[in-house]
């Protein structure tokens, strides 16, 4: 009967505006066709809307699913087989979609759909929808089974002890891999619409015995005031839920290891999933927190205190150095020793460039291949490795092009910056700042540059939480898991909540 | 945007002491003409009762009510109010124009004598704009770290002159007189302007303020005394003939191989007045908003960075005019006039203003 309404389409014979093509929020009709003709003109010619006709006790029905988005099998061994070969079913339109519910199928994720609506979210989402002529209703069995990667060590979170899984594009697997951490009934998913058409599902995550309700309302309100057509990767709503001041850091942590993630939320943090990425966001997030790792508590202390402590420091050298180098070859030459500087005056005698616009070249150039390696197809991949090692780091040093030590200082500004992946972005863009900064106004500039910097930091107050505490504001209680790793006997006398952090005026604001 | 209104009092301690660091790392005594002597000891300690005396009457406002200067002057009258922030704000922008031309006289004469002159002081006002309009809380926690460093740093430094310390430097107290040290005081006190600044932001702080007045004034003393103990102990008479003898323990300095450490030193000051900086201009832009409510408040600060490099260029390139605005006598009746005559004229007005409504009620 419907290929009729499909055939007339595709001959445009009934134009697709009067089959209800508009987006209402229409209720589902007791007629049968006219449902029918109403999901045909929400879906046109799109060959990947499938109806399956059949009859339940001489009564017309459908069962409506979105081909690629099912489990055939699962659909007709749960669904379809057990209606078709049920036994007593009434014949009353209203009494065998009762009976069905309540006796027939097998399947345990079952919902009563009165919206069309809500029946094509469902549907897109790879729920089954079951028509039956005379009722005004349609019943949605979830029987998904569209293809998904399985679960994986996370690539840009590594660590050296822990678990190896990391979270997939599927929002219902990653809510599954946060429940199996948080067994509690505390840890709440809430889940929200994203995206005008696609429609992405959005969840909530929190823990209601420790999370801060300001934050949590907060949170939503700035989720719910997203007017975005699509929502194809979690940073897409990052912005939203990031600090108001203009900086190159970011307030909003991107986790994608359900550990972390999870231990995040008994912080009273709250949880960002978002379906289609493997990157959950959590809020608040602080500056210390990009020089955590989740295998730090799982070491010893003095190895996890010392991680931390090269981490810092990595962080400072992979701004600084370039920068620092720039402006002591430049201005501050007296601060060398007599040896160190006679080699570097001689190196740089016989390069052509100016010792800044050299740091400068030698950087955009490690990062264009940075970002060639990462777009790379896997099979030239070699190639990239080839022209880095021997051509920029043999070739053009043989040939006068830049300096060695420029390039051990290049080298090990960009070792260091891996330390700190969180970071990668803002240490990118300020090194070629210091760059800068140091090549014009020597130390001056550095120093100028890095109180900016530095109170650029201080400003930031994400959900009204001091973005650099607990080093400014000094909490000396915080020192003991923020700064350093005390032991756990210690850690488990007080769990630090992110309320620890409050402000001083006592509410969280925008 | 992000509700920023109050800093801890500890905050505020690292503010102030960030600010004074930078004015007594900068003494000139050719400017001031005075000499680098044992007579510092004595100097600090009557700049500590003189400080004292001038906080009094702000802490008598603040405990009317936990108010600040310009809300003590809104409860009198709105006309009032309006005269204490133009007031103030012209004492902030004088001190924001001295330092910054004093800083400009450090770099393009010591450090920097190719450095373009107009060029250092646009920048630099930018840079201290932009930290202004971060607001106050944005500044003081930036100062806690800066404070922090500073101390770390010149320590440092100063551990590294301990073997070039004589002992035949130290000349006796009051070697020239008393009279030196009372004046040298007075110039000290002439160009605090923490107190005035405390007057302003007290509305702004939690904890107990008055304590950290006191740990800000005996910090200071420790520091002005180990630096001076250094500056008189490792260069003697010839801190006199410095025009920054400070810089110049910097420079004398040196650590193993590595020598010449007033690029480090540089580093502090330029970190210490660039807060230091953007706290007046802060100060300044909230005293000129409670002048015109209207004036935006990055308008305000626009505004009055752009006043400050002009008049900081227009005095700084004149050696003749950087004295004039160093005047000490002029320096001396602005502080008096704002730290003093104005609380203390507010307090009669108050105290007149409860009576008149006590006898009406």
């Amino acid at each position: 009967m419907f290929e009729s309404i499909k055939r007339a389409m595709k001959k445009s014979l009934i134009p697709e505006d009067d089959l209800g093509a508009k987006k209402e929020n229409k209720t589902i009709m007791a007629s049968l066709r006219e449902n029918m003709v109403y999901l045909y003109g929400q879906f046109g010619t799109s060959s990947d809307f499938m109806v399956r006709e059949i009859t339940i006790a001489d009564i017309p029905a459908a069962v409506v699913t979105c081909e690629g988005m099912v489990d055939k099998d699962l659909l007709a061994r749960s669904v379809v087989e057990p209606i078709l070969l049920a036994e007593h079913m009434p014949r009353r339109a209203g009494d065998q979609l009762d009976y069905i519910r309540a006796q027939v199928v097998t399947n345990v994720d079952a919902k009563d759909v009165y919206q069309f609506s809500q029946a094509i979210e469902l549907l897109l989402s790879g729920f089954a929808l079951l028509f039956i002529d005379g009722v005004a209703c349609c019943e949605a069995y979830g029987v998904q089974g569209y293809p998904t990667r399985s679960i994986e060590d996370s690539e840009t979170q590594a660590q050296e002890r822990g678990p190896r899984e990391g979270f997939v594009e599927a929002i219902k697997m990653n809510m599954t891999l946060v429940r199996r951490r948080l067994k509690t009934p505390q840890a709440r998913f809430e889940m929200m619409t994203l995206g005008s058409s696609s429609n992405t599902q959005v969840c909530i995550c929190y823990m209601s015995d420790r999370v801060d309700t300001a934050i949590l309302d907060q949170v939503k309100r700035r989720l719910a005031d997203i007017k975005l057509d699509i929502v194809m990767e979690s940073g897409y709503v990052q912005p939203f839920l990031d600090t108001s001041v203009k900086s190159m850091f970011t307030a909003v942590g991107v986790i994608e290891r359900p550990d972390s993630f999870c231990a995040k939320l008994s912080e009273g943090k709250v949880g960002v999933l978002v379906d289609g990425t493997p990157f959950a966001l959590v809020v608040p997030y602080l500056f210390i927190e990009n020089f955590h790792s989740p295998d730090d508590y799982a070491m010893r202390p003095y190895y996890a205190v010392f991680l931390r402590f090269i981490k810092l420091i990595s962080f400072f050298i992979s701004i600084f150095l370039p920068g620092l180098y720039v402006a002591i070859a430049t201005f501050h030459q007296e601060l060398l020793p007599e040896s160190v500087l006679y080699d570097i005056v001689s190196t740089h005698a016989r390069t052509p460039l100016p010792i800044m616009l050299e740091a400068v070249l030698i950087h955009l150039i490690y990062e264009i291949m940075r970002e060639a390696g990462l777009r790379i197809p896997k099979q030239m991949g070699h190639a990239v490795s080839i022209i880095g090692a021997i051509v920029i780091g043999d070739a053009a040093v043989s040939a006068g092009v830049i300096a060695p030590p420029m390039l051990i200082i290049v080298a090990i500004s960009a070792i260091t910056s891996y330390v700190t992946p969180a970071l990668f972005e803002p240490i990118s863009i300020l090194r070629f700042l210091f760059i800068f900064a140091g090549g014009f106004l020597g130390f001056y500039g550095l120093v100028m540059l890095g109180v900016i910097v530095l109170v650029n930091l201080c400003a930031i107050n994400p959900y009204g939480i001091p973005y650099m505490s607990p080093i400014s504001p000094y909490y000396k209680s915080a020192l003991r898991d923020m700064v350093y790793r005390a032991g756990w006997k210690n850690l488990s006398k007080h769990k630090m909540v992110i309320q620890d952090f409050g402000t001083q005026h006592g509410k969280a604001v925008r | 945007m992000e509700g920023i209104s109050k800093i801890r009092s500890t905050q505020l301690f690292c503010l102030l002491f960030v600010s004074r660091i930078i004015t007594a790392l900068m003494l000139m005594p050719a400017m001031e003409r005075s000499a680098i002597t044992v007579d510092m000891l004595p100097r600090v300690l009557f700049w500590d009762v003189l400080a004292f005396l001038c906080i009094l009457p702000i802490f008598r406002l603040y405990d009317h009510g936990k108010s600040g200067i310009l809300d003590y002057a809104q409860v009198i009258s709105p006309a009032v109010c309006k005269i204490v922030a133009v007031l103030l704000t012209l004492y902030f922008l004088f001190a924001n124009i001295n330092l910054i031309s004093g800083f400009e006289v450090f770099s393009t004469t010591v450090v920097f004598p190719e450095l373009n002159s107009i060029l250092f002081l646009i920048l630099f006002a930018v840079v201290c704009g932009y930290i202004a309009s971060l607001g106050l809380e944005a500044v003081a926690r930036a100062s806690s770290v800066v404070a922090v460093l500073a101390v770390v740093i010149v320590g440092l430094l100063l551990i590294t002159l301990i073997p070039q310390v004589r002992k035949f430097n130290f000349t006796p107290l009051f070697y020239d007189g008393v009279q030196v040290p009372i004046t040298a005081a007075l110039r000290s006190i002439a160009n605090t302007t923490e107190i005035a600044a405390i007057a302003v932001v007290l509305p702004h702080v939690t904890g107990r303020v008055k304590r950290i007045y006191a740990a800000w004034a005996g910090g200071i003393t420790v520091w002005i005394i180990v630096l001076s103990f250094f500056a008189v102990g490792a260069l003697g008479a010839f801190a006199t003939t410095q025009l920054f003898p400070f810089y110049t323990l910097a420079e004398i300095a040196s650590a193993g191989i590595f020598q010449r450490l007033d690029s480090v030193m540089t580093s502090v000051w330029v970190a210490c007045a660039v807060i230091k900086s953007g706290f007046l201009i802060y100060l300044a832009s909230d005293c000129v908003r409670r002048a015109i409510p209207k004036l935006g408040k990055n308008t305000s600060i626009l505004l009055l960075s752009a006043v400050t490099v002009g008049c900081a260029a227009f005095i700084s390139l004149d050696e003749q005019r950087y004295v004039q605005m160093n005047n000490y006598t002029l320096s001396l009746i602005i502080f008096a006039v704002i730290v003093l005559v104005m609380p203390l004229t507010l307090l009669l007005l108050g105290a007149i203003r409860r009576r008149r409504k006590g006898e009406e009620g």
